[in-house]
Formats: C-alpha cells, structure tokens, sequence
C-alpha cells in the first residue's frame, strides 16, 4: 500500500473514539502500528501474521464468507484488499454484518480512472499493477484480479447496505504531468454537466465525487462510508 | 441484451464442438424468451434446460425455466448434468461472475463445453470512451438510484476478454476461443487512427511483461495477444468458448 494512502487513513482516523477495529486484509500490518495502543485490533488476511501483533488474528480467503466468530467492529478497514477479490460484494455484505450500527468502513483501491491508466487501458487492454497473471491461479499469487472506480465501490457499496462513499483526497490525488490535467478534462466536464442537470441531492453528491480530483487524477481511490439499511 | 447477431455467432462456435461431439443435454442460463434454445432445438435438435432470474419472460410453449438468482444462489442442477451450458449477455449482470463460472464448470459434464458472451469493452471506441469519459460502451454511468441489474443500466461488471478467458482457466476449464459478433463498422476510422500507436506501445508493454515482469507463459500469452488484435479491437461483443476437461 502507497504511503500517500497510509498518510490519509491515518489523518482521517486521528481524534475518533475508535475502539475495535477489523483490519481484513491486514498485510503486513501498517494499520495496527498507527491506531493507538489502546484500540482493540483484530486482524484477517490469506496470509499468516507473526504471533501477537492482533488481538485476534484468522488466516482467511476473504472470498469466503467471513468467520464466524468474528465480533462487531466500530472500524474495519478494507486497505488494498478489494481489488484481490473475485467476489468482492460478498466480502462487503460480510463487513456490514459484522460493523456496528454506527460503525465505519474504510476502503483503499488502486484507481482505474487516473489518466495514465486510461492511457494504459487504450494501448494494452490492461490496468497499470493489473498484470497478466502468469498461468492458472496459483494459490498465495499477488494478484489484482478487479480494477476499481469511483462509480464501481458506489455501486457496490450501495448493493451491500452502505451510504454512499465519501472519497478522502490524498497527497497523490492530484496531476503529476500537464497531459494528465488535459486527458482529465472530458470526463470533467462530463461530471460537471451531470452534476448541474442532477435533480436530486444524492444524484448531484455522486457527480460531485466522480468529477472531483481524488477521483479522476488520484493513483489510488481512498473512500470512508457507514451502514445506510440492511443490505 | 442478446441479438441476432450474437446468437449466430454463439451457433456457430456451438457447431464447431457439435461436430467433434454432438451434445445432448444443453442448459441455457439467462434463457429470458428462449431464442437462443429455439434455434438450438432448430439447429441441432436438442431439448434445452433453461435457467433465469425469472419465469416470466419465457415465450417458448412448454418451456420449463428454473429460477435461481445466480447473484445470491447456485445453478439448480446437480454436478456433471450438461455436454453444453451458454450464457449470453449475463455475466456483465452479475456480481460475482467468478463464481458463476465455476458454478457452469460443476454442472458440466468432463468434456462438456461452456459458451458465453459480453459486451467488448477492448473494442477501440470504447477503450476510447473509457479514456475520454471513464466509461465503456454499454457500462454506466449507473443510476444513482433503483438501479435495475438485469437492464442494460444493470451492467455492473466490465469484463475484458483476457479476465474471462482467465476466470474460465481459474475455474478449472481449458482451450478458452475467442470470437466476435461483428466488427463495428463505426470503430473503423479510430481503429485507422490508432492502430499504429497501438501495437509498437502494446508491443513494448508486452515485451515488459515477458522480460521484465515474468507475468507471461503458455497459458496466458496467447490471451494477451489476442487483446489488440483487429477483431477485439472491431468487434461488438465478445464471445468466449472453454472446455472442460475429461480428466481433472
């Protein structure tokens, strides 16, 4: 995970009264390190963790429902997880189970609409850290299997019982070259004209969001939401 | 939404495998009016099975339909039940098509062959929208609101032909065909405009992966070279043949 997503996690978290946590993937377990000491921390990953850093901890595919004694969580973070995911609306209806009424959901994705990436996606029908994947699945590969916009993590995140996602602006949600600011302006200008013709608040806060900077020229999609409905 | 188009193209790859092996039993998922298992039974002389969200669409008289929303439940067939499952215009439906996948692979017999379609989103107008506007060709914007899956405003899944062929091959099938329903004669001026630029990055991407990345091998390359071939990047819809395997 970019250090520009860590860094605005990290500032998005600071001052809420967070007491338990589901980190699900943990990886290499960034999260647990930057919530205070005294935040209940469980974590859920494919991969084994060393002995002690969660205060529970399952070695678990999260394309499989979840755990069943997981407890319920005020925060659980979905941090470069989704993307692994073949069956990611699975996944979201499990973490809607198991948050909190009034609980809160992070997650953090590779963004599939900043402009080099389109570009990438023109020339080669692929997305940049989309990469072919050697052969059939092998179990344990690092693989990023689903690209992510803003409008797909809307969507489902709808589909599973969430509020619309917010996006958080990161240090990396900005041009880093002219032609980038130039490729973003159609799409811009797209968002726009929805949002001005949008007839209702939720439709004009959703063109908002997809026209916004963190969403067309941001590497990575950095998104908070909570529980709306049952799903 | 399927058209004549795509079911000829479906046909005829579906006539290819008849005639190394005719088919008995056929199941068509997301059989909506039954066209497709009319001109099966037209074509090939087999009695189809149909599955849907929904019995309500049904035209064919007599036509049974089992109703399984694929989103939240299984196939109702019990494993190694069909030589033939198609689904056209349905995965890009779906929420989990991976699973659907392997769920067609469970309902087939060893050497049974599954055959399906979506629209293309490698064609080079839409690759040119997604860079444009950030949408595919028949892939949102999404309503905000009441958003109906089973429309084409329920296009929820982009899939490109190399992910489908991949899912296929992750699920346990083999031989994974490409073919389109027709080439898209309004792609042709940017496909003239853009050929070039094209293949020498595509070329240079590629070169990356094989070197460099170590992403490519037998089984992937030949899918990825297919990606910006002149037919994907004409072609409408994507259609997709696998195999099943006699022997696990």
């Amino acid at each position: 995970m970019q250090q520009s997503s860590k860094d605005a996690v990290i500032a998005w978290l600071k001052g809420r009264p967070i007491k338990s946590v589901l980190d699900a993937p943990s990886g290499d377990g960034w999260l647990k390190e930057a919530l205070p000491p005294d935040a209940e921390v469980d974590g859920i990953d494919l991969y084994a963790q060393p002995e002690g850093r969660y205060r529970k901890f399952w070695q678990h595919d999260l394309d499989t429902p979840l755990p069943k004694d997981c407890g319920k969580y005020d925060l659980i973070c979905c941090c470069e997880g989704l993307e692994h995911l073949g069956n990611p609306l699975l996944f979201l209806r499990e973490v809607h189970r198991l948050l909190a009424d009034d609980g809160l959901l992070v997650v953090t994705t590779p963004n599939a609409w900043y402009p080099q990436s389109r570009l990438q996606f023109l020339h080669r029908g692929f997305f940049p850290s989309f990469p072919p994947l050697a052969g059939k699945v092998v179990p344990g590969s690092h693989m990023h299997i689903t690209p992510w916009t803003y409008p797909q993590p809307y969507v489902y995140l709808k589909l599973a019982g969430f509020k619309p996602p917010q996006i958080l602006p990161e240090e990396l949600s900005k041009a880093k070259h002219l032609h980038e600011r130039l490729l973003a302006w159609p799409a811009r200008l797209y968002c726009r004209g929805r949002e001005k013709r949008a007839t209702t608040e939720e439709t004009r806060a959703y063109w908002q969001a997809a026209g916004s900077d963190a969403s067309l020229l941001g590497r990575h999609l950095t998104t908070v939401t909570s529980k709306a409905t049952a799903p | 939404m399927s058209t004549e188009t795509i079911y000829t193209a479906a046909l005829d790859l579906v006539a290819s495998y008849h005639a190394k092996q005719p088919f008995k039993t056929h199941l068509d998922v997301g059989a909506g009016k039954g066209r497709l298992i009319g001109l099966v039974k037209e074509r090939f002389g087999v009695e189809s099975s149909a599955c849907d969200y929904t019995d309500t669409l049904m035209k064919l008289p007599g036509q049974k339909v089992e109703v399984a929303n694929l989103n939240h439940e299984g196939l109702p067939y019990p494993d190694n039940t069909f030589d033939l499952v198609t689904a056209t215009e349905v995965i890009e439906h779906l929420e989990h098509y991976r699973e659907t996948l392997r769920e067609f692979y469970r309902v087939l017999k060893p050497g049974g062959v599954c055959i399906l379609s979506t629209p293309n989103i490698l064609n080079i107008k839409s690759r040119l929208r997604f860079l444009t506007f950030g949408f595919w060709n028949l892939f949102g914007p999404l309503p905000v609101r009441n958003s109906d899956l089973y429309t084409t405003g329920g296009h929820i899944n982009p899939v490109s032909s190399f992910y489908i062929g991949h899912s296929l091959m992750d699920a346990g099938f083999d031989d994974v065909q490409y073919r389109v329903d027709k080439y898209q004669r309004s792609a042709i001026p940017a496909l003239i405009l853009f050929y070039l630029p094209i293949q020498f990055f595509g070329w240079l991407a590629r070169g990356k992966e094989a070197n460099k990345y170590k992403t490519l091998d037998r089984y992937n390359a030949p899918m990825v070279d297919a990606m910006n071939t002149v037919p994907v990047l004409l072609g409408r819809t994507i259609i997709v043949a696998a195999v099943k395997p006699k022997t696990a």
